[in-house]
C-alpha cells in the first residue's frame, strides 16, 4: 500500500511537471505568435502610411502644377479675347503660341498623373451605359478638322448599329482621341478609317491608317512608357510617349483588349474590344469600383453571394421569385443595418450580391448570422414553398484582386 | 448689376477670373480663404459664389457646409471650382448642396454660361 501510494504520488508529481512544461511551452509559442502578428500589423500599417503619402504627394503635385497653368492660360486668354484692349498681329501670334504650349503642358501633366494613378492601381472610372456609335460620331466631329488640315479623310464605318457598352465615357473618348490623332499624325496622305462592329459577342473598334507603318522591331515597344516610335513621318507635335500605355490600361480596366497590326509603308491598324453592355457587366463594374475604393482607403471588404434554392415548382411564378428576392433585400437592409457604403445588386432572378465592409476574420460569423435571419424570415414570407438559401463569401484582397475572381471564389465556396 | 464673390486661395487666379467677369458686366469681390469668404458673404450678399475646393484651413466643403447651415445663406447660389479628375469632389459638392461645378482651368465660355445661369435664377 505504501509503495503504491508512493508511486501514485510520484506519478502525479511527474504528470504535474510534464503538464507545467507543456503549459510553459504553449505560453512561449503564443507569445511568439503574438509578436509575429504584431510585427505583421506594423508592416501593413507602414505600407498603408506610405501609400497614403504617395497619394497626398500626387494630389499636391497635381495641384501645384495645374494652378500656375490655369492662371497663365486665363491671362493669355484674356489678352487674346481683347478684354484688356486691342492686340496687333504679331502680339496675337505670340499669344496663340503661348496658349498652344500651355495646353501642351496641360496634356503632358494629365498624362503623367494618369500614369501614376494607373501604376498605383488607383485609376477610377465612372461607368454608365453608353452608345459607342455616339462616341465615335463625337470623336469624328472633333478630329475631322485636324485630318482636313493635313488633307486626309477621316471616315467612319459601322457594320452594326446601337452598340452599347458599360464604360466611362470620358475615358473611352480619351482612347479614341489617342488612336485617331496618332493615326492622323503619322499619315502623310490617304485616309484614316474608324470602324465599329460586333465580333464574338464583343464590341470591336478599329482605327486604320494609310501611313508609314511600324517596323517589326518597334512593334513590341508600342505599348511601353515613354517610348516614341520613330515612324518616318514623325514631324509635328511630340507627345509624352504615354498615350498608348494609358489607352491600353483604360481598355484593360474595362475588361477589354487592345492590339496593333502594321505593315511598313502600307499602314497601321489598332483594334480594341470591350464587352457589350449587360447586367453582368454592370455587376462586375460595381465590384471593380469597390475594389478601387478599397485600394484607396486601404480597406478590405467581403463579397457575399446569395442564392435562393427551391424545387422548381410550376406554381411559383416570376412575380413570386421577385417578391422573395426583394424580401431578402429588405431583410438584410433592415435587420443588419447596411451602411451607405455597402452595395446590394441582384444577379439574375435567383442571386444577389452584397458588397460589405466586413473584415475577413468576421466574414464567416457575419455570414452565419445573416443566413439564420434570412432562413427564419423565408419561413415567414414563403411558408407554402420550400425555399432555402445558400451563400458563398469571398474577401478582397485575399480571395482575388479582380471582380471576376471574387465572384468565382464566392461561387466556389457556396454552401 | 449682378454681384459675384470669388473665394480662391490663389489671388492671381481670382484676379484673372475677376477681369473676365467685370468685362462681362458683373460686379466682382474676392476672398483669399474660407474664413474671409464667409465674412464677405455676409458683408456683400452676392448673387453667386464661385468657391474653390482646395484651400488650406477651411476648405471649400467646410465653407459650403456652413453656408447651408445658416438660414441667411441656405439658398445662395454656389458653384464649386475643382481640378480635373476629382469626381469625388463633384459628388461631395452636390451632396453638400452646391448648385454646380466648374473644372479648372475654366473655359471662358463655360464660366460665363454658368455665371449667367445662376445669377439669373434669383
Amino acid at each position: 500500500m505504501g509503495i503504491m501510494s508512493a508511486s501514485i504520488v510520484t506519478g502525479y508529481f511527474l504528470m504535474a511537471r510534464y503538464r507545467h512544461g507543456l503549459e510553459h511551452m504553449i505560453e512561449e509559442r503564443t507569445a511568439e505568435l503574438r509578436e509575429i502578428n504584431d510585427r505583421l500589423h506594423l508592416e501593413v500599417e507602414e505600407r498603408r502610411r506610405a501609400e497614403r503619402l504617395k497619394d497626398d504627394f500626387v494630389s499636391t503635385v497635381s495641384h501645384e502644377l495645374r494652378t500656375p497653368l490655369a492662371i497663365t492660360r486665363e491671362g493669355v486668354s484674356l489678352l487674346i479675347d481683347g478684354i484688356t484692349g486691342p492686340v496687333n498681329v504679331k502680339q496675337m501670334k505670340i499669344l496663340n503660341t503661348a496658349k498652344g504650349n500651355v495646353d501642351r503642358l496641360t496634356r503632358i501633366i494629365n498624362d503623367l498623373l494618369d500614369i501614376s494613378k494607373i501604376e498605383a492601381g488607383r485609376m477610377q472610372v465612372t461607368r454608365e451605359k453608353i452608345s459607342m456609335d455616339r462616341l465615335i460620331e463625337h470623336t469624328h466631329a472633333s478630329l475631322a478638322p485636324l485630318a482636313a488640315q493635313k488633307g486626309l479623310r477621316l471616315e467612319v464605318q459601322a457594320t452594326d448599329r446601337n452598340i452599347e457598352i458599360f464604360a466611362d465615357e470620358d475615358r473611352i473618348i480619351q482612347v479614341l482621341n489617342n488612336l485617331i490623332s496618332n493615326a492622323i499624325k503619322f499619315t502623310a496622305e490617304g485616309r484614316v478609317t474608324v470602324s465599329l462592329g460586333i465580333a464574338e459577342g464583343h464590341m470591336e473598334c478599329r482605327v486604320e491608317d494609310t501611313g508609314a507603318g511600324i517596323s517589326e522591331e518597334d512593334m513590341p515597344k508600342l505599348f511601353q512608357r515613354f517610348v516614341q516610335i520613330g515612324r518616318t513621318n514623325g514631324a509635328g507635335r511630340r507627345g509624352t510617349g504615354l498615350g498608348l500605355v494609358i489607352a491600353k490600361n483604360i481598355v484593360e480596366l474595362h475588361g477589354g483588349r487592345i492590339w496593333a497590326e502594321s505593315e511598313l509603308h502600307r499602314g497601321t491598324r489598332f483594334t480594341f474590344v470591350l464587352p457589350l453592355f449587360s447586367e453582368e457587366q454592370v455587376l462586375l463594374g460595381r465590384i471593380a469600383d469597390k475594389i478601387v475604393e478599397a485600394r484607396q482607403m486601404d480597406n478590405e471588404f467581403s463579397l457575399f453571394l446569395w442564392e435562393l434554392r427551391y424545387d422548381t415548382d410550376p406554381a411559383l411564378g416570376e412575380a413570386e421569385h421577385e417578391a422573395v428576392g426583394r424580401a431578402i433585400q429588405h431583410l438584410l437592409q433592415a435587420r443588419t443595418y447596411l451602411r451607405s457604403t455597402d452595395a446590394l445588386e441582384l444577379r439574375g432572378d435567383r442571386q444577389m450580391v452584397l458588397l460589405a465592409e466586413v473584415a475577413t476574420e468576421s466574414a464567416p460569423a457575419v455570414l452565419k448570422r445573416w443566413k439564420q435571419i434570412i432562413e427564419e424570415s423565408l419561413r415567414d414570407v414563403a411558408s407554402a414553398i420550400d425555399i432555402g438559401v445558400a451563400c458563398g463569401v469571398a474577401n478582397y484582397p485575399y480571395d482575388g484582386a479582380e471582380s471576376h475572381e471574387l465572384l468565382q471564389a464566392a461561387e466556389n465556396n457556396m454552401a | 448689376m449682378k454681384k459675384i464673390l470669388i473665394v480662391d486661395d490663389e489671388p492671381e487666379f481670382a484676379d484673372m477670373i475677376r477681369m473676365r467677369l467685370e468685362a462681362n458686366g458683373y460686379e466682382v469681390v474676392t476672398a483669399n480663404d474660407g474664413t474671409e469668404g464667409l465674412a464677405k458673404v455676409r458683408e456683400e450678399n452676392p448673387d453667386l459664389i464661385l468657391l474653390d475646393v482646395m484651400m488650406p484651413n477651411l476648405d471649400g466643403f467646410e465653407v459650403l457646409k456652413r453656408l447651408r447651415r445658416s438660414q441667411a445663406t441656405v439658398d445662395t447660389r454656389v458653384v464649386m471650382l475643382t481640378a480635373r479628375g476629382e469626381t469625388k469632389s463633384i459628388f461631395r459638392g452636390q451632396e453638400l448642396g452646391a448648385d454646380d461645378y466648374l473644372i479648372k482651368p475654366c473655359d471662358a465660355r463655360e464660366l460665363l454660361a454658368v455665371c449667367k445661369k445662376y445669377c439669373r435664377l434669383r
